[in-house]
This record gives structure tokens, C-alpha cells and sequence, in this order.
């Protein structure tokens, strides 16, 4: 008996699975069974993630049930509009197109809040402040540490404050006595901060701000970099190397092809190097030449005013005066997407929110764009911050942070609420 | 059909088909492996859906054997507290065509009521059977025990639950098989229990095997054939027909309960063809079973598990470790393999293609006990586990030879032939498959997604549908894990109820389990059988702290 069971109970299970395997298939390629007309329908469906998470989502004006982080399914292709609400923050909305058996992913959605946080980091008009009365002329920072370097006037002549930047107010050293000159760039690992790299006239050198000691590198260089805990420096015949902290261990790097006339152009001195990975590295003239080590050599010509790499996924943010664009290196012939933004003076980009975001310092006012993102990229005016100074964003604390307009203020913006 | 059922000695066509037969498991388990992985990689879309396709396949396999799980172990139940030496007596009684009420009194649980009623069902097919079966009294039993390098620990719980057996022990004959090549303190082991043993069974006697000799491998089959054909020739000086004559082949450290025989003699007896026919008990490993590591006893009681599942199934059983046959039917088809490892899965493979398919496992719901593989230290029985398992296995080098003997104008049914075929390759290549498709492989499409999948609905729905099949995988799990629970022995006294719950909470290494101790053996074996890299027997190492019967085992009184 127990047989016949098993041999009916097999039945059963083979019928089963015959029903449920292409249902299931039909379901996970996203098919809908539609009553009228009969049939199957394929469909799409939306990623929505944001930032800060549990916003409400509508489509098509109507709520839907789950909060971000969340899925729409079983969307017939088509247009949509997706709005996303958090209570304390703009509104973002997007009209998409829904394709069939296709994910249109708005992911890493940033949702800015109505009064974003300012808070002070650093005041030089406190009357307490051993700064007193001095006023930011740059401000200087690497990457994404949440470190900067200020120089300041004071009545005693320019200073050289070293602030810690990721508390509730800044800590500050004077480095002031390794800065005998004022350098034309300085860099640092954000990884080592211990050790400053100061560039002027061709000449390199390594500011340890623990000894308070400088040790100048013997060679002259078209420039140097700093990535990995290791410098990169650019010699005069185009070669770059690789050296540890203390200049020593040199190894090659492969070269740059540079314009014949090298430094008689006046080209060369200042040149920054950035390593993308292993082998492939970038550099980046005073005249805007963007070169790699690895054909073709030369990705622009000139113009181009900053870079900043994404070693993760293998691309380099550019900009020049009024557009901004991502080299994508991965490729075989690294192209370059000019993002849909028409900029008026671009000073200064930075990666947000994991590459997904920019943000852009042009003229006097910081602008979020966005990057990564289903339909037409978006761009957002977040604040004016002047055009005098720099702006420094940091990744490990989602906030940037610039000069006040009295120039004795250090302030920091939360762009990223719970960073990651 | 008289078919040669080894590899060795074949030339031209058989030689070459023998190869390709050999190589076909190993060669379907990698092109799975393989091609999954590859197309994870080329075509991660495809992929995905291969793997929906088959994750929703082994979710209805699993209930599906967990159904019957449930069904045998219910089964296995029943039986439990079975006398079945009044049953044998109740057959005897119909056989003698005798309407008469049975001995037992009436049952007064329902499980009492059913094993009475499925009993009842029995008597009557024997009563209406052209032949009636024998007279109990007429049955004799043969035990072989091969003994490698095992000691008195080891052998002697076996021995003694042997002479507790309710079937009268003057009518069973036990034989030590001795290894020649057995360390010098296991020969003086074996032979001291024989003079403390032999007065409580008809004898007890030692055959001792000879090593080298030439046609044989290194592997217990040997052993035991040549303690066979000892023992055939010491029933036949004593005119003992082998018809009559139940023989069971046990490892060393097989442990009985006192009523296994009867059981046996009670199967045998119904059994219409009981003369072409093996009989498979459920095995146990619970002789050390609290001693040993965590994974070791989880994948033991699985064994135990996949044998229970097994015997739902008698059209399509094999014989599997300790087991029984009929000794005619053992003289008729040679005796087990002297060359192959798997002589316990080979022998009904043997007797299955001697006697054209008219060859059957009647499955025995009783259980007979073994030890759980414990060398001592946890990397030892690691490393024992694995070659253990392997040595498993190695049945599929059953496959080329059954193969062969198939599709080589056999008189079996085709129906026969295919359902075993498929059943043997499928169950080889699922063992080695199917923990590395759902640890590892599975997980390939998304690791490895591009862009262009990962933008997909696919890409977003399947971890959806696969969270969803392993969520009701658990439930199989938890069913395992009460049904696990339910068949431990009790505990001693010195492991708390805590360590009880451990074990329970062991189960939850199955996926680890499943995948370095069974996959990879099993890939192991069948990669060894397709580059024609043969195996050697290797004695698994199991150690006891103590004896695993309470003192209240005592021997019965001798018989002479």
C-alpha cells in the first residue's frame, strides 16, 4: 500500500512542479496574468532607495504601502512619476520610464532637509580664540579626510592652521613653522595625516607635523601625488615613481608622454598625480592637460581645471570652466560623459554618496548633481558659499564645509544624513 | 543472465565500455558544477533562471522525502516493542493453515492496533499463498562479522547482543572474519571471544582470510566471501539445506537488538520469494552517538534518515551497509565482490542482473546499531568523516558495471532497467551536485551580475523566490530536527538537557555539512572512478569511551 502512496504522492509532486516552475519563472521575469484581455503582460519594476531611509513613496500620486528602501513591482511599461516624501526634507520627485522585464533603479536618492544643520567648527573671532582677529585666506584639504589646512593673516604675518574637522568643533594646530614659504599645493594621504606633502618651484617636500620637521626631496619634479599611504612623484623626463613616506624604495611607475617642449613651455611644475589603481595613474597639468599612463597618453588637451578619481569603480571626475564630466577608464578606450550641466565657473568637484552624487563648487554657489540616476539628472542649488575660498566635502562625515563670508568662520553643512 | 560482475579482466568492447561507463558520473557532476558556474558568468540571465528551475525542484523533493521521512519513521514506530517472535509463531501457525487467534494479546494503542492490522494483512497473503513458507524451526541464521583491526571494545557489544537474541541462538551460527593481516592484539581479541562466546550459539567460529591472495583487492567483500564459503561448507557437513538459511554479513561494530532475528526470520518467512531477496534493516549509529562531534552525528543520523526514506520505496531499495540475504541466493550469484569496495550496494547489483531483475530489498522496520565515526580528536574524525564518506560513495562504481550488464541484451524489463539507471546516476550526481548548487553556485548569477543583469526584473525577483523556497526549506529542517531528536537514544546521565538542545541546534551546520562532507567526497569518488584512479579500502577509525549497552544486557544463559 505504502507504494501505491508514494507512486500517487510522485504524481502529485511531478504535476506540481509542471504548474509551478513556469509560474514561478513567468513571475520572476516579471509577467503579469492580465483577466482582460487574457493573457500575460510583461512588466518592470522601480528600486527606490534614499537618504536618509523611510521616506513615503507615491506613484502616480497614489501612496504606496512600504517606505524606502523598497521595490514597485508588476509595473506595466510606461511613464511614471515617482514622488518620495520625508517629513523635514524637499520633496524629490522624477518622472521614469517603466521598460518591460527591466529594473529602472533610483537608487541612493538624496532627500536635502528644508533647513540644513549649519554648525560652527571653527571661529577665529572669538575673542578666546589664540586666532583672534585673522582672516581664512585658502583653505586646503585632501580627499576625503575631514581635515583641512588653512592659511590665515593675521597681524603678524600668514599661518598655517591645522584643523580636525569630524567633531562638534574643529581641532586646530599651528604648522605654521613648517611652512617657511607658501607652498603653490600641499597633500596629504587622508589615511597618514601626520605627513604633509608641500610643492613649490619644482621642489617637493615632506612637512612631518608630529617632529614638526621638513625633509625636502633631493630631486626636481614636474609634480607629485599622493594615494595608498604611498607618493607618487612625476620627474622631468615624464617617469613616475613610486616611493615610501620617507622618499625612499623607489619604484617605477611607467610614464606619461608629455608635449615635447615640456618645461620650456612653462608646463610641468605643479602637475598633480592621482593613481586610479594599480597601474594606471593620471596627471593633471597647471594647464589643464589630463594624461595617463597607458594609451592614448592624453585624454584632454587642456582645459581642464581638477580631477578627482574613483579608484572603486574605475573613473576620474573632471571639470573645466562651465562643465563637468566622468572619464570612464574601465573601458577599453576611455571616453569621457560630459554631464547635462551647464556650469558658469566651476572651481571644485567632489563625489558624493558613493559616486552617485557630485558636487560642485561653480562660482559662488554649491551645487548637488546628480550622477548616477534614472532619467534626466537633476541639479541642485544647496547654498551660497562664496567664491573666494574653497569648499571642502568629506565623505566619512557627509558634510561639506567653507569659509563664511566673514572669512573667520569654518562651517559645516550635513549633506549625507547617517554616512556612510 | 550470467554476466562477470567486475571490471577487472576485460578486453576490447566490455573494456572500453566499462570506461565510458565509468566516466559518465564524474563527467555529468562536473559538467553541471561547471557549466552552472561558467554560465553564471556568461549569461548570469540564464543562469538565474536554471537556478530558479532547480531551487523549486529541490524545495518539492524535500518535502517530498520529508513526507515520507515522517511516513517510515511512523513506521519505524509502530514496530518498536514488536514481539516478533510470537509474530514468527503466528506465520507458522497460518502456514500450517490454522485460522487459530494469534498469541499476542489484543493491542491497546492505535500503533498496536495498525502494526497488528498490516500483520493480520500478512498472515493472510501467507495463508492464501500456491506455497507455504517453512517452519521457523527450520530457519538458521548465519552471521558474518568482518573483523579488519577492530578489538574486543568494539567486537564484543556486537557478539553479546547476538547471543541476547530471542530467536534461538542454537540454530545461529556466528563467524568471525579475521583479516590475516589484523594486528597481533585484535587475532588474540577475536579468538578470546570466541572461547568466552562460543558455548551461546550453535558455534562460533574464526575464518581466517589470507592476505595476497591473487584476484583480490584489499576490501572487506573479500573477507567476507571467504568466510562465507567457510561457513556453506560447514552447513553443508551438516546437511543443512542453504535454502533454509538466513545469512547476514555485519560490520565489526554492529550492535543488534534482541529481537533483530526474529525479525529477520519473520520477513523471511512472508518473503514469497524470500530465495531472491535481501533484507535491509534501518541503520543507527548509536552506539557512541553522544561521544562523537557535532557534524559527524549529524550526517550519521542523516544516513539513518535517507535509508528510512529509502525503504518507502522497496521496488527501488538497495542493500546498504549491514544487511541480510538469503545464503542460497549468496552461493547462487558468487558471493559478495572479492575486488570491489561497495560489496553491501554490488552484491544486490550482482543479484539483481544474475536473476534477470527478479530480485528484491525487503525492507525491515527494525534498526540495528553502529558507531559514529570518532578518532579521538576533532580534526582526526574530520579527516575519518571524509574518507568515510567517500569510501560511500565509491558505490557509483557500481554504475559502469550495472550499465553494462543493462544494456547488454538483458532480459530485465527495459522499465526495470531504466528506473534503475536513472535512479542510480541521478542519486550519484545529485549527491555530488546538489550542496555545491544551492552553497555556492547558486549565488553566482547575482555575485557576478553585470550591468545589464543587474538592471533586470530577474536580478530583484530572484533572491525574492529563493528566500522564500529556503523559508519553507526550514520546515523540512524542523521536521528533521524533532524527527532526529525523537530517534536519539536516551542520554546518559552525564550530558544535561542543555547539550541536548546543542544537538538540536547542530542541524543548523547542515548547509557546512553537506558541502565538505558530502558533496566533496562524493565529487571526490567520482573524479577518482572517471581517471581510473581506484580506490583502496580504508578501515574507518571509531573509538568508544565505554561500552555502549547499560549493564542490564546480560547474556543469555548458554544453549549448551
Amino acid at each position: 500500500m505504502l507504494i501505491r502512496v508514494r507512486q500517487w504522492v510522485f504524481y502529485l509532486f511531478v504535476g506540481l512542479y509542471l504548474l509551478l516552475c513556469p509560474w514561478t519563472m513567468l513571475y520572476a521575469l516579471g509577467y503579469l496574468v492580465t483577466p482582460d484581455p487574457p493573457g500575460f503582460v510583461k512588466t518592470g519594476l522601480i528600486s527606490l532607495s534614499t537618504v536618509p531611509a523611510g521616506a513615503t513613496v507615491f506613484l502616480e500620486h497614489r501612496r504606496y504601502t512600504h517606505v524606502t528602501p523598497t521595490i514597485l513591482r508588476d509595473l506595466v511599461p510606461g511613464e511614471y512619476t515617482v514622488r518620495l516624501i520625508i517629513p523635514g526634507h524637499a520633496p524629490w520627485d522624477r518622472t521614469v520610464r517603466v521598460e518591460a522585464e527591466k529594473a529602472t533603479i533610483l537608487e541612493r536618492v538624496l532627500l536635502l532637509p528644508d533647513e540644513p544643520v549649519v554648525e560652527e567648527i571653527l571661529s577665529l573671532a572669538t575673542e578666546t580664540s589664540p586666532f583672534h582677529g585673522a582672516r581664512v585666506r585658502a583653505v586646503l584639504a585632501a580627499g576625503e579626510t575631514p581635515a583641512v589646512l588653512l592659511q590665515v593673516e593675521t597681524d603678524e604675518g600668514e599661518r598655517a592652521l591645522w584643523a580636525q574637522l569630524g567633531g562638534l568643533e574643529a581641532r586646530v594646530a599651528d604648522l605654521t613653522a613648517l611652512f617657511a614659504q607658501r607652498p603653490l599645493r600641499v597633500e596629504w594621504d587622508p589615511r597618514a595625516p601626520r605627513d604633509l606633502f608641500a610643492f613649490r618651484d619644482g621642489t617637493l617636500s615632506r612637512l612631518d607635523t608630529a617632529a614638526f620637521a621638513i625633509d625636502p626631496f633631493p630631486d626636481r619634479l614636474l609634480g607629485f601625488g599622493v594615494s595608498q599611504r604611498r607618493l607618487y612623484v612625476l620627474r622631468e623626463d615624464g617617469h613616475c615613481v613610486r616611493l615610501d613616506r620617507e622618499g625612499r624604495a623607489a619604484e617605477p611607475m611607467g610614464w606619461f608622454l608629455l608635449p615635447d617642449d615640456g618645461l620650456q613651455s612653462g608646463r610641468g611644475p605643479g602637475t598633480r598625480v592621482t593613481v586610479l589603481s594599480g597601474d594606471t595613474m593620471l596627471a593633471l597639468s597647471p594647464q589643464g592637460e589630463l594624461w595617463v599612463n597607458q594609451p592614448p597618453y592624453t585624454l584632454a588637451a587642456g582645459g581642464v581645471r581638477g580631477m578627482v578619481a574613483d579608484p572603486a569603480r574605475e573613473r576620474v571626475l573632471i571639470w573645466q570652466r562651465d562643465r563637468v564630466g566622468v572619464v570612464a577608464m574601465a573601458q577599453h578606450v576611455p571616453t569621457v560623459t560630459w554631464a547635462p550641466y551647464e556650469g558658469r565657473h566651476l572651481t571644485q568637484a567632489f563625489w558624493v554618496y558613493d559616486g552617485s552624487h557630485l558636487l560642485l563648487h561653480d562660482g559662488d554657489a554649491l551645487v548637488l548633481l546628480e550622477w548616477d540616476t534614472a532619467g534626466a539628472p537633476r541639479a541642485r542649488t544647496l547654498r551660497r558659499v562664496g567664491s573666494k575660498h574653497d569648499v571642502v566635502y568629506a565623505e566619512a562625515t557627509g558634510k561639506y564645509y567653507y569659509v563664511d563670508r566673514t572669512a573667520r568662520r569654518l562651517l559645516a553643512v550635513t549633506l549625507l544624513d547617517n554616512a556612510p | 543472465m550470467t554476466f562477470q560482475f567486475s571490471r577487472h579482466g576485460l578486453t576490447g568492447r566490455d573494456q572500453l565500455l566499462q570506461r565510458a561507463w565509468e566516466i559518465m558520473p564524474g563527467a555529468a557532476s562536473w559538467t553541471i558544477l561547471l557549466g552552472m558556474a561558467g554560465l553564471a558568468l556568461w549569461q548570469p540571465l540564464a543562469a538565474a533562471i536554471i537556478m530558479i528551475a532547480f531551487y523549486l525542484y529541490w524545495l518539492l523533493r524535500i518535502f517530498y522525502m520529508t513526507l515520507f521521512l515522517v511516513l517510515a519513521y511512523l513506521r519505524l514506530a509502530l514496530e518498536k516493542g514488536t514481539a516478533w517472535m510470537s509474530r514468527v509463531e503466528d506465520v507458522d501457525q497460518a502456514a500450517a493453515g490454522s485460522p487459530g487467534p494469534m498469541t499476542q494479546a489484543a493491542p491497546c494503542t492505535l500503533g498496536r492496533r495498525l502494526s497488528s492490522k498490516i500483520h493480520q494483512r500478512i498472515l493472510a497473503a501467507v495463508r492464501a499463498s500456491p506455497t507455504r513458507p517453512p517452519s521457523s524451526s527450520t530457519i538458521f541464521h548465519v552471521v558474518v562479522i568482518s573483523v579488519a583491526k577492530e578489538g574486543r571494545v568494539i567486537l564484543e557489544p556486537g557478539i553479546r547482543s547476538l547471543a541476547a537474541q530471542t530467536f534461538p541462538t542454537t540454530r545461529l551460527l556466528v563467524v568471525l572474519a579475521l583479516e590475516a593481516r589484523a594486528p597481533a592484539a585484535a587475532q588474540a581479541d577475536v579468538h578470546a571471544l570466541r572461547g568466552a562466546f562460543r558455548s551461546r550459539f550453535w558455534d562460533l567460529l574464526v575464518v581466517v582470510h589470507p592476505d595476497g591472495v591473487p584476484g583480490e583487492a584489499r576490501v572487506k567483500g573479500a573477507n567476507v566471501t571467504h568466510a562465507a564459503k567457510a561457513a556453506a561448507a560447514w552447513l553443508t557437513d551438516r546437511q543443512i539445506p542453504l535454502e533454509q538459511v538466513v545469512i547476514s554479513c555485519f560490520d565489526a561494530d554492529t550492535v543488534v537488538g534482541p529481537d533483530y532475528l526474529a525479525c529477520l526470520t519473520y520477513h523471511f518467512l512472508t518473503c514469497p520469494d524470500r530465495t531472491q531477496a535481501s533484507f535491509q534493516p534501518i541503520p543507527v549509529y548509536h552506539n557512541n552517538i553522544w561521544d562523537a562531534p557535532g557534524f559527524a552525528r549529524v550526517l550519521d543520523i542523516g544516513s539513518s534518515f535517507f535509508q528510512l526514506i529509502e525503504a518507502t520505496d522497496p521496488t527501488r531499495l538497495v542493500t546498504f551497509s549491514s544487511h541480510s540475504m538469503s545464503f542460497k541466493a549468496l552461493v547462487e550469484v558468487g558471493y559478495w565482490p572479492v575486488d570491489m569496495i561497495s560489496d553491501d550496494s554490488a552484491i544486490f547489483w550482482k543479484a539483481l542482473v544474475h536473476f534477470d531483475g527478479r530480485y528484491r530489498v525487503v525492507p525491515m522496520y527494525t534498526t540495528l546499531s553502529m558507531d559514529v565515526t570518532n578518532a579521538g580528536s576533532w580534526w582526526r574524525t574530520a579527516v575519518n568523516v571524509y574518507r568515510q564518506k567517500r569510501r560511500w560513495a565509491w558505490g557509483v562504481e557500481n554504475f559502469p558495471l550495472v550499465m553494462r550488464a543493462f544494456w547488454s541484451r538483458s532480459p530485465i524489463p527495459w522499465s526495470q532497467r531504466l528506473r534503475h539507471t536513472l535512479k542510480l546516476l541521478e542519486g550519484h550526481v545529485a549527491w555530488a551536485t546538489w550542496p555545491l548548487l544551492l552553497a555556492v553556485i547558486g549565488w553566482c548569477p547575482a555575485l557576478f551580475a553585470g550591468r545589464e543583469f543587474s538592471s533586470t526584473v530577474l536580478y530583484y525577483s530572484a533572491p525574492r523566490v529563493t528566500g522564500l523556497v529556503f523559508h519553507l526549506a526550514s520546515l523540512s529542517l524542523i521536521t528533521t530536527i524533532v524527527l532526529s531528536l525523537c530517534l536519539l537514544p536516551r542520554r546518559p546521565a552525564r550530558h544535561p538537557i542543555l547539550q541536548r538542545l546543542g544537538h538540536a541546534l547542530e542541524w543548523l551546520i547542515v548547509p557546512l555539512v553537506a558541502v565538505i562532507f558530502s558533496a566533496l567526497p562524493a565529487l571526490d569518488a567520482q573524479t577518482r572512478l572517471a581517471l581510473g584512479r581506484y580506490m583502496e579500502f580504508w578501515v574507518t577509525d571509531k573509538t568508544r569511551r565505554r561500552s555502549p549497552f547499560p549493564s542490564r544486557l546480560v547474556a543469555a544463559p548458554a544453549t549448551r
